[in-house]
C-alpha cells in the first residue's frame, strides 16, 4: 500500500514537475523572446537615432558656409555618433549577411566622412566646394537608404519576434493549464484508488473488533492483502489473543479466590462444628461430675441399707412375716445400686479393668445374643474387618455398649428392619481421635447403624445426656447412651452420631487400635468361700455409722476382731498402737482422707496391716492400678456383705 | 538613445557658447581628415586632462572665415596652431607657446613640399605656368607661405593669382595631396608630415607623386595658450607635456601622436616665420588670410 500510495505521490510530483520544468523553460523562453523584443526596440530606436543624425548632418551640410550655419564641432559630433551607432551594431549581431549589410553601413559612413571633411574644409574655389558638397549629400543618402533598409529589417525581425515570443507565453498558458489539470486528474484517481484499498481491509478490521467488543476474545483476522495490512493484522491477532489469555487469567484468579473463600468457609464450619462439639463434651462432663458426686453420696446410702438388710437376712428367721419386706429393701438397693453405678459410667468411673480385647471377638458373641433376643423382624448384619481389631477396654463395658446400642436400634425399628454392625482398620487421618493418637497409629472403627425412625437435630444434640430419653416413663431412663458415651471415653474412643428423620442412624465409634502386648491382662479374681475365713484383727475406718455398723456385726459375728474408726487420723493412730491385720478404709472420710490414710499406712513397718479399699466413687484405670499397689482389693459401694466378707477373707489369706 | 542624442548636442551646444572656466577647450587647426585628426589628438587630451584634473575637450576650428576670429569668438583657452597661423596669433591675439612634438625622426619643425603627378612632366616652377594649384589655405605656412615664398624664391615673380589658371583651397593637407592625385589640379603643396603620413596610409602618393619642391623648416604645430590664461596653469600644462615621454602612459600616447617627446616653445621660435612672412611680405598683424 505504502508503495501505491508513493507511486502515486511521485507520479503526481512526476507529473507536477515535468509540467513545471516544461514551462519553466517556455517561460524562459518567452522571456528571453521578450528581452529579444526589448533589444529589438532598442535596435528600432538605434537605427532611428542612426537615421536621425544622418538627416541633422545633411540639414547642416546644406546650411553651411550660411550665417545660419552650424559650427563644425556639432557636425563632427553628430557624424561620429552616428559612426558609434554604426559599430554597436556590429557588437551585437554576428550573422554573415547582416554583417555584410554593416560592413556596407560603416564604408558609407567612411566614404561620407572623408567626403564630409573634404567638403568642410575646403575654403575656396565656390564651384569645388559646391561639387565637394554635393558629393558629400549624394553619400550621405547613399548611407541613408543603407540605414534604411538594415532598419527596416529590424522591424521585420522585431515583428517576427513579437509574434513569436506572443505564440511561446500562449503555449506556456496552455502547458501549465494542461499540467494542473492532469495532476488534479491523477490526484483523484489516485485519492480514490487508495481510499478503496484501504476501505476494504479497515471493513475486516472493524467487523473484528466488533467481535472482540462483543466477546469473542481470541478472534482472528486474516492476514492477507497489502504489507502493512498483513502487518496490522498480525499485531491485532496478537492483541486478540492477548486480551483472551488476560481473560482467562482473571478467571483462573477468581476461580481460586472462590475456592479460597469456600475452603475458608469450610475450615470456619470445621472450626464452629468442633468448638459446639467441644461445648458438648465439657457439658457432659460437668454433668458426669455431678452425677458421679451424687453417685458417691447415692452409693454410701445405699451401702447402709445394703449391710442392714444383708445382716437382717441373716439373723431373720426363715419363715418370718417381715422376710418379704426384706427382700424388697434388699432388691431396691440393688437397683440404686445399679442405677448408681451406670451414672458412674457416665462420668467415666467404670468398674472393671481394661485389657487387649479383640471387639470382634465381642461382636460375635453380642451377635448370637442379640439373634435370641431381637424381634425377628430385625436383620442383624456383622461386617468385620478381617484383621483383628483389637483394642484396649474392658469387655464387659464393651458388651454392655453394644447392647445398649443395640436395644435403642431396635426400639427405633419398631417396624423392622436392619440392624448392621460394622468393623474396620483405619489410619489416623481418616479417624477423629485426634489429640489421643500418634501419627503411626491405627484405629478402630465400629459403625452401629439401623434403619429406623432416625432423630431430628434438636434430639440429637440431647441424646448422650442422662436421663434424656424420648421413650414412655418407665421405658426408658435415658441412660444408656450416657453410659455408652461414659464408656468410650474411658476406653479413649470417640462416639459420634449422624442421623436424618424417617431414614436411619448411625453411630460411628472410634478406639485406639491396640497392640496385643499393651496391656497384660489381669488374672481374674479367684472365687472365695466362707471355709476360707481365718480370722483376725480387722480396722473398719468409715465415717458412715451405718456402714461400719453393719461391716463389724457381720465381721464379728464370722470370727474377726473388729476395731473401728471414724478418721483417717484416728484410723492410723490406731495402726500405730495396736497389730491389725487389715484396714477396710473408705477413701471419701473426713480430716486427712482415705488417700493419705493409705499412703501413711502403707510406709508403717512391717508387719503392717493389708487394705481393702471400700469408696462410693468409680475410678479410672489408672487411678485404679495406684491403689492397687498399696492396697489388696477396691470394693464398690454399695457391696452385699457377701462380697465384703469374701474380700476381707481373701485379703486375710493373701501373703 | 535619441535622448543621449538631444542631450549630447544641447550639452555641446551649451559648451560651445563659453569656454567654461573649470574645462580646458584645446582648438585645433584642420591639417587632416578631420576625424582622423581628432582621433590622433584625442589620447592627448584625455592625458593632458587626467593630469591637469580639468576636462579637456578639442574643438575644430573652420578655415571658413578669420581663423583668429573663431578662436576669439569661441573662447578657447588654447590651440594647436600651424606655424604661420601661431604666429598670426602671437602677433594678433597675444596668445602664449608653451610646447611643440618633436616628431618620430627626430625634428620638431616641419616644412612644406611641392608635388606634381610623376606623368605630368613637370620639372620646375616654370612648367607650371597656366595650371592649376591645389593649396591648403591662406592661413598654413606649409600649405601656403612657404610653397609661394619658394617659387618666388626662385623666380616666379608675378602674383600666384596670375601665374596658376586655377587655384584649390583645400583645407587641408591631405585633402591638397588628394586633389592633385585625382587630377583636379595639376600641382600641390602641403607639409611634410601629412605627406609623409598620407604616402604611408595611401601606396599612391608614393607611386604617382613626385616632388619638385622643399621649402625651409618652421617650428611644427606648437600649443599656445590664450593670452587671458592664468600664468600658472600654463606652467603646469607645460610640465605635462614636458614630462610626458618620461612615464609610460605619456610614451604609449606619444606613440599614437606620432610623436617622441614635446620640446620648450616660445615666442622666440617663431622668428623665422616672422622673418619667411616679412621676407614675402606679409604684414602679420594686418594680413587678410580670406581664402577665394
Ligand atoms: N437407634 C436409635 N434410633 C432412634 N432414636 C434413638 C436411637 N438410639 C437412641 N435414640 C434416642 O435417644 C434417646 C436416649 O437413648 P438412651 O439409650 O440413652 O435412653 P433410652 O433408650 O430412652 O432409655 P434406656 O436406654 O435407659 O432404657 C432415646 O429415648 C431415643 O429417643
Ligand atoms: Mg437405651
Amino acid at each position: 500500500m505504502r508503495k501505491k500510495i508513493f507511486l502515486a505521490f511521485f507520479s503526481l510530483l512526476l507529473i507536477f514537475v515535468s509540467g513545471s520544468l516544461i514551462s519553466s523553460k517556455y517561460i524562459v523562453d518567452a522571456t528571453e523572446g521578450l528581452h529579444r523584443l526589448l533589444q529589438m526596440h532598442k535596435i528600432d530606436d538605434m537605427s532611428k537615432a542612426l537615421s536621425l543624425s544622418i538627416r541633422t548632418v545633411q540639414m547642416d551640410l546644406f546650411s553651411l558656409r550660411t550665417p545660419a550655419s552650424r559650427d563644425l564641432d556639432t557636425i563632427i559630433t553628430n557624424v561620429r555618433q552616428m559612426e558609434g551607432l554604426v559599430n554597436k551594431c556590429y557588437s551585437c549581431h554576428h550573422k554573415e549577411w547582416l554583417v555584410k549589410k554593416f560592413n556596407n553601413m560603416s564604408e558609407g559612413v567612411r566614404l561620407y566622412k572623408s567626403a564630409l571633411s573634404l567638403y568642410v574644409t575646403s575654403s575656396a574655389n565656390t564651384p569645388r566646394m559646391e561639387r565637394l558638397g554635393i558629393e558629400a549629400t549624394q553619400i550621405g543618402e547613399a548611407l541613408m537608404e543603407r540605414v534604411l533598409e538594415v532598419s527596416s529589417l529590424a522591424s521585420v525581425r522585431f515583428g517576427h519576434v513579437t509574434e513569436e515570443s506572443l505564440g511561446r507565453i500562449k503555449d506556456v498558458r496552455l502547458i501549465l493549464l494542461g499540467t494542473l489539470a492532469l495532476t488534479f486528474l491523477i490526484g483523484v484517481i489516485a485519492a480514490i484508488h487508495i481510499t478503496r484499498a484501504l476501505m476494504a481491509p479497515l471493513g475486516v478490521f472493524i467487523d473484528g473488533t466488533r467481535k472482540i467488543a462483543s466477546g469473542q476474545l481470541g478472534h482472528k483476522v486474516p492476514s492477507e492483502g497489502m504489507t502493512e495490512f498483513r502487518e496490522l493484522a498480525e499485531y491485532f491477532n496478537k492483541m486478540s489473543e492477548e486480551l483472551k489469555r488476560a481473560h482467562e487469567e482473571q478467571e483462573n484468579t477468581n476461580r481460586e479466590l472462590n475456592n479460597e473463600i469456600i475452603e475458608r468457609k469450610h475450615a470456619e464450619e470445621e472450626k464452629n462444628r468442633l468448638m459446639d462439639q467441644l461445648v458438648h463434651a465439657r457439658k457432659l462432663e460437668a454433668i458426669g461430675t455431678l452425677s458421679g458426686g451424687i453417685a458417691h453420696e447415692f452409693n454410701n446410702l445405699l451401702q447402709v441399707i445394703q449391710g442392714c438388710a444383708d445382716l437382717m437376712d441373716i439373723t431373720m428367721e426363715k419363715d418370718s412375716a417381715s422376710r418379704k419386706h426384706l427382700s424388697t429393701i434388699i432388691a431396691t438397693a440393688n437397683r440404686g445400686g445399679d442405677l448408681t453405678k451406670r451414672l458412674l459410667a457416665f462420668s467415666r468411673k467404670v468398674d472393671g479393668e481394661s485389657r487387649v480385647m479383640d471387639l470382634n471377638t465381642k461382636l460375635g458373641q453380642v451377635f448370637v445374643i442379640l439373634q435370641q433376643t431381637l424381634p425377628r423382624n430385625i436383620d442383624i448384619e456383622l461386617k468385620l474387618s478381617s484383621a483383628p481389631a483389637t483394642i484396649a477396654a474392658d469387655p464387659s463395658g464393651i458388651e454392655q455398649l453394644l447392647l445398649n446400642m443395640a436395644l435403642n436400634a431396635k426400639d427405633a425399628m419398631a417396624d423392622g428392619g436392619r440392624l448392621t454392625l460394622t468393623t474396620r482398620l483405619i489410619d489416623a487421618k481418616a479417624c477423629k481421635l485426634e489429640g489421643n493418637l500418634g501419627k503411626d497409629d491405627n484405629c478402630v472403627l465400629l459403625d452401629i447403624a439401623d434403619n429406623g425412625c432416625g432423630m431430628d437435630e434438636q434430639t440429637r444434640a440431647l441424646i448422650f445426656d442422662p436421663f434424656f430419653t424420648t421413650k414412655d416413663v418407665g421405658a426408658g431412663t435415658g441412660l444408656g447412651l450416657s453410659v455408652t458415651y461414659g464408656l468410650v471415653n474411658a476406653y479413649g474412643g470417640y462416639i459420634e452420631c449422624k442421623s436424618s428423620l424417617g431414614e436411619g442412624t448411625t453411630f460411628s465409634i472410634y478406639f485406639p487400635y491396640a497392640k496385643e502386648d499393651v496391656l497384660e491382662s489381669v488374672p481374674r479374681e479367684r472365687q472365695l468361700t466362707f471355709s476360707d475365713v481365718s480370722g483376725g484383727r480387722v480396722l473398719i475406718a468409715d465415717d458412715e455409722h451405718g456402714i461400719i455398723e453393719s461391716a463389724a456385726a457381720v465381721l464379728e459375728s464370722m470370727g474377726y476382731d473388729v476395731v473401728t474408726a471414724s478418721t483417717g487420723e484416728d484410723a492410723i493412730e490406731i495402726c500405730k498402737k495396736e497389730r491389725i491385720d487389715l484396714v477396710a478404709l473408705d477413701l471419701g472420710m473426713p480430716g486427712i482422707g482415705g488417700v493419705s490414710c493409705l499412703e501413711t499406712i502403707s510406709t508403717l513397718p512391717e508387719p503392717r496391716p493389708k487394705v481393702i479399699i471400700t469408696t462410693g466413687y468409680g475410678f479410672d484405670d489408672a487411678a485404679r492400678s495406684d491403689l492397687l499397689k498399696k492396697a489388696e482389693r477396691i470394693l464398690q459401694k454399695p457391696y452385699r456383705l457377701t462380697e465384703f466378707i469374701s474380700a476381707v477373707s481373701e485379703a486375710l489369706l493373701e501373703k | 538613445m535619441p535622448k543621449a542624442i538631444c542631450f549630447c548636442i544641447v550639452f555641446l551646444m551649451l559648451s560651445f557658447s563659453s569656454a567654461l572656466s573649470d574645462e580646458l577647450v584645446i582648438g585645433l587647426i584642420p591639417e587632416q581628415n578631420v576625424f582622423a585628426q581628432l582621433e590622433r589628438y584625442e589620447p592627448l587630451g584625455k592625458y593632458i586632462s587626467s593630469r591637469l584634473e580639468i576636462p579637456v575637450r578639442f574643438s575644430m576650428l573652420s578655415r571658413y572665415g578669420n581663423i583668429i576670429e573663431s578662436f576669439r569668438k569661441k573662447e578657447l583657452n588654447a590651440a594647436f596652431w600651424g606655424s604661420f597661423t601661431g604666429a598670426l596669433a602671437i602677433a594678433k591675439e597675444g596668445v602664449e607657446p608653451i610646447a611643440r612634438p618633436v616628431w618620430l625622426d627626430g625634428s620638431s619643425t616641419y616644412y612644406g613640399l611641392v608635388f606634381v603627378r610623376k606623368d605630368s612632366g613637370y620639372e620646375s616652377f616654370e612648367d607650371l605656368k597656366g595650371k592649376r594649384i591645389a593649396l591648403v589655405d591662406k592661413a598654413t605656412t606649409a600649405g601656403y607661405i612657404s610653397p609661394l615664398f619658394l617659387m618666388k624664391e626662385q623666380g616666379v615673380e608675378i602674383s600666384p593669382e596670375k601665374f596658376f589658371s586655377e587655384i584649390i583651397f583645400t583645407g587641408s593637407h591631405d585633402a591638397a595631396i588628394l586633389a592633385v592625385l585625382n587630377g583636379e589640379a595639376d600641382v600641390g603643396a602641403a607639409k611634410n608630415t601629412i605627406y609623409f603620413l598620407e604616402s604611408n596610409r595611401n601606396k599612391r602618393v608614393e607611386e604617382e607623386l613626385k616632388l619638385i619642391g622643399v621649402t625651409e623648416k618652421v617650428p611644427s604645430n606648437a600649443l599656445a595658450v590664450s593670452g587671458d590664461f592664468p600664468k600658472e596653469k600654463a606652467e603646469k600644462l607645460r610640465e605635462i607635456l614636458l614630462g610626458m615621454n618620461e612615464s609610460p602612459d605619456g610614451l604609449s600616447v606619444l606613440e599614437s601622436f606620432k610623436a617622441k617627446k614635446f620640446i620648450e616653445t616660445t615666442k622666440d621660435d617663431y622668428i623665422p616665420v616672422f622673418e619667411m612672412a616679412e621676407k614675402a611680405g606679409i604684414e602679420l598683424s594686418t594680413y587678410d588670410y580670406f581664402n577665394k
